[in-house]
């Protein structure tokens, strides 16, 4: 209840003698007395709160903005079928995505990738690696999301002459609902919610550090707890089963407690069809908007049907890896896109995931 | 010479640093002169390429060629695990086959060979012995100049038994594959058993438990059978600390009896993964209102893995996370001589 509201029931059974005069406001609040205000914006801390619980979650898989094209998913082709690890990005300090900048940001990740080549943190011995940075076409969604970048890393592998590419990574920020940058430090910083990077690990923190150096900024992976994977498979479980194409079985990997020796992990695989049959049961399919319960409705009459076979109960393990038709997610952060046409509808979702970590006050 | 290195390559990369001598010696190829040459504190590229250099010297290929190949399939004996064994069954016998020199490794590699040599190149080589009661074999079926791994099948036998487990194998070798070792054995059929793993002798033990006999009729004494664990099952400690009472520890006791009459006293054999494909009615549906029963079966997939999986269902239920009695699909495990099940629905008549 907000202060200098009253609740009308209260009122009705409490009120306070004409004599009587305290400290106490003559309206009654639920609120105990304190001596301190409200803290003031410029000393609050800024939580790090998901916020998906309760909330009801879009079920779009096609992007709000426009409709997806052919020539779309051709320009997103190169993010399917590669294992990407997603990490999550504070706001880039005096980032800027001119031609001019991201050649220089270039030639500086260059010579940083050839001093760590120098003190040998690279297995492989290249000759030569130079780094590229450019904008990546066909995520810019809204006018809030900024210039996806892409990077790349190439090597020549001893005397060969083709370039092959070492790391590809992509920042971006898809449907970026609303600015979290208050405007006093918006004209210096640029925020990019997901970083999804493919190469080796020792490419990969050379890049990681390399940016939280040059730009200011805190880059760790984004992690899928067992509540988010159940989000995505209530999502897109039965994304593709309208096409002609047949979708790939719905897949959900429970990780085994240790306390039991044995056995480390059971696979759950389902048909799409009778997995959307299911959803369909639970949720009514003319409306955009579903809700927690469904949600939980839907994985607990999976794991009922799974406990009537087996009697081994599911809801006590945790989800490690979930797959359905369009993608394929791990909880350490990894991600497997098959579906160039939702490529924009699954970063989105990353994004969104993403945001909650950081929403600034 | 250049096939003679790639053979032993793949075996050096194969063996551990700590094995390699006493396979070196056991081997038997290399005089003792120069074994003792043999410097086996250095790294495995050394020794190799001092046992490459002892090979070339001899100047006898054909003869040095046989002893590699024996070497990977000794290698291959000391690291069962890291192949995959899928177990076949051996079905209708053909009249007039004899089993009595199955046990000599000698005549059994001869008999082989006449096959191979009948079906195949002449290039293709064959390597036997015997190890712990089975009958260990190498067929090499070359397609190429070069070595590849890929073409090395490797096959286990216990003598008598109506099985075999035999390793991964390309699918266009298996018609004719199949044809050399049904005329090898003398049966007609050979039919996959539906079982896989790592472990060779649980295979075995599974795969006897299903069909429970041998061509001399039921045996008697059943835990001589080399592949037959004979090893109890630790017993499970309920209280560990005389300062700590369990308040459940008469449904523990239970659990543990019911158990133990489930599994048995024995250690269960090991199985990597149990794989079942079910086709049944929908049960989920308790929590659902409007459920779409169009009577189509709901198909799913349930993959179960880890080190030991039929120990894992028993541990399942001892920790809780299972409630008995447990289906008897998981519990037949053991007699029904198979890890890929297929669960359906009874049909209503």
């Amino acid at each position: 209840m907000a202060p200098g509201e009253t609740s009308t029931s209260t009122n009705r059974c409490m009120t306070t003698p004409q004599t009587f005069k305290s400290r106490l406001s003559h309206r009654f609040t639920p609120k105990r007395f304190t001596p301190y205000g409200r803290t003031p914006q410029s000393r609050r801390i800024s939580t790090a709160v998901p916020t998906t619980r309760g909330r009801r979650k879009n079920v779009h898989t096609r992007t709000k903005s426009r409709t997806d094209s052919s020539s779309e998913a051709e320009d997103l082709k190169g993010f399917t079928n590669v294992t990407w690890k997603v990490f999550k990005l504070s706001p880039l300090y005096k980032f800027s995505s001119a031609p001019k900048d991201l050649k220089r940001y270039g030639q500086l990740l260059s010579s940083c990738v050839e001093a760590a080549n120098q003190k040998g943190l690279f297995v492989e011995n290249n000759v030569s690696r130079k780094a590229l940075f450019c904008v990546q076409e066909g995520l810019k969604k809204t006018a809030d999301d900024p210039d996806a970048i892409q990077i790349l890393v190439k090597g020549k592998k001893g005397l060969g002459t083709v370039d092959t590419v070492i790391l590809t990574a992509t920042l971006c920020g898809v449907e970026m609902e609303g600015d979290l940058l208050i405007p006093d430090v918006k004209g210096h910083f640029t925020y990019y919610p997901v970083l999804l990077v493919k190469s080796t690990v020792a490419m990969t923190d050379v890049l990681i550090t390399w940016l939280m150096r040059h730009f200011d900024c805190k880059i760790s992976p984004l992690v899928f707890p067992p509540v988010y994977m159940a989000w995505m498979i209530a999502m897109w479980s039965g994304a593709l089963a309208n096409t002609n194409r047949k979708n790939k079985p719905v897949e959900l990997v429970y990780q085994v407690p240790s306390e039991c020796e044995g056995i480390k992990k059971i696979t759950y695989t389902i048909e799409a069809a009778d997995c959307l049959r299911v959803w369909n049961s639970i949720h009514d399919s003319k409306s955009d908007m579903f809700t927690e319960e469904e949600m939980t409705t839907f994985i607990s009459s999976l794991e009922d049907h799974f406990y009537s076979l087996f009697r081994v109960k599911l809801n006590a393990m945790q989800l490690s890896c979930v797959g359905t038709s369009l993608c394929y997610i791990g909880r350490d952060g990894i991600l497997k896109i098959y579906s160039a046409e939702h490529v924009s509808c699954i970063l989105r979702h990353l994004t969104e995931l993403s945001m909650e970590h950081f929403s600034l006050v | 010479m250049g096939f003679i290195a790639d053979v032993l390559k793949s075996c050096f990369s194969r063996l551990k640093v700590a094995d390699l001598e006493q396979l070196i010696r056991q081997w038997g190829y290399l005089n003792n002169d120069e074994l003792s040459q043999l410097d086996f504190s250095k790294s495995k590229l050394c020794v190799f390429r001092d046992v490459l250099s002892f090979c070339e010297d001899k100047k006898r290929h054909i003869e040095a060629l046989r002893k590699v190949n024996d070497l990977d399939l000794m290698c291959t004996v000391k690291n069962s695990t890291k192949k995959k064994w899928t177990m076949y069954r051996l079905q209708d016998k053909k009249s007039g086959s004899k089993e009595n020199w199955f046990s000599d490794p000698e005549k059994f590699k001869r008999k082989l060979q006449q096959q191979v040599d009948l079906y195949f190149d002449s290039a293709a080589s064959v390597s036997v012995t015997l190890q712990d009661g089975a009958l260990w074999c190498r067929l090499y079926l070359p397609s190429g100049n070069h070595f590849m791994t890929a073409n090395a099948v490797y096959l286990i036998h216990y003598p008598n038994s109506h099985c075999f487990a035999i390793s991964a194998f390309k699918v266009s070798v298996q018609n004719f594959l199949f044809q050399c070792l049904s005329n090898l054995f003398g049966y007609h059929t050979l039919t996959s058993m539906n079982l896989s793993g790592l472990q060779y002798k649980s295979l075995f033990q599974l795969a006897f438990n299903k069909l429970g006999e041998t061509s001399f009729g039921k045996l008697s004494d059943v835990q001589s059978l080399p592949f037959i664990s004979r090893r109890k099952r630790k017993a499970e400690e309920i209280e560990r600390e005389p300062n700590l009472r369990s308040e459940d520890v008469a449904m523990k006791r239970h659990r543990s009896l019911s158990l133990e009459a489930a599994f048995g006293e024995y250690q269960q054999p090991v199985l990597e993964s149990l794989r079942f494909k079910v086709e049944a009615k929908f049960m989920g549906k308790k929590n659902i209102e409007n459920f779409q029963d169009d009577g189509e079966p709901f198909r799913c997939c349930v993959k179960f893995e880890g080190p030991s999986v039929l120990d894992g269902v028993r541990n399942l239920a001892s920790c809780g996370l299972a409630n008995e009695p447990l289906p008897k699909h998981l519990l037949r495990v053991n007699s029904l001589g198979t890890n890929n099940f297929v669960l359906k629905s009874k049909e209503k008549s």
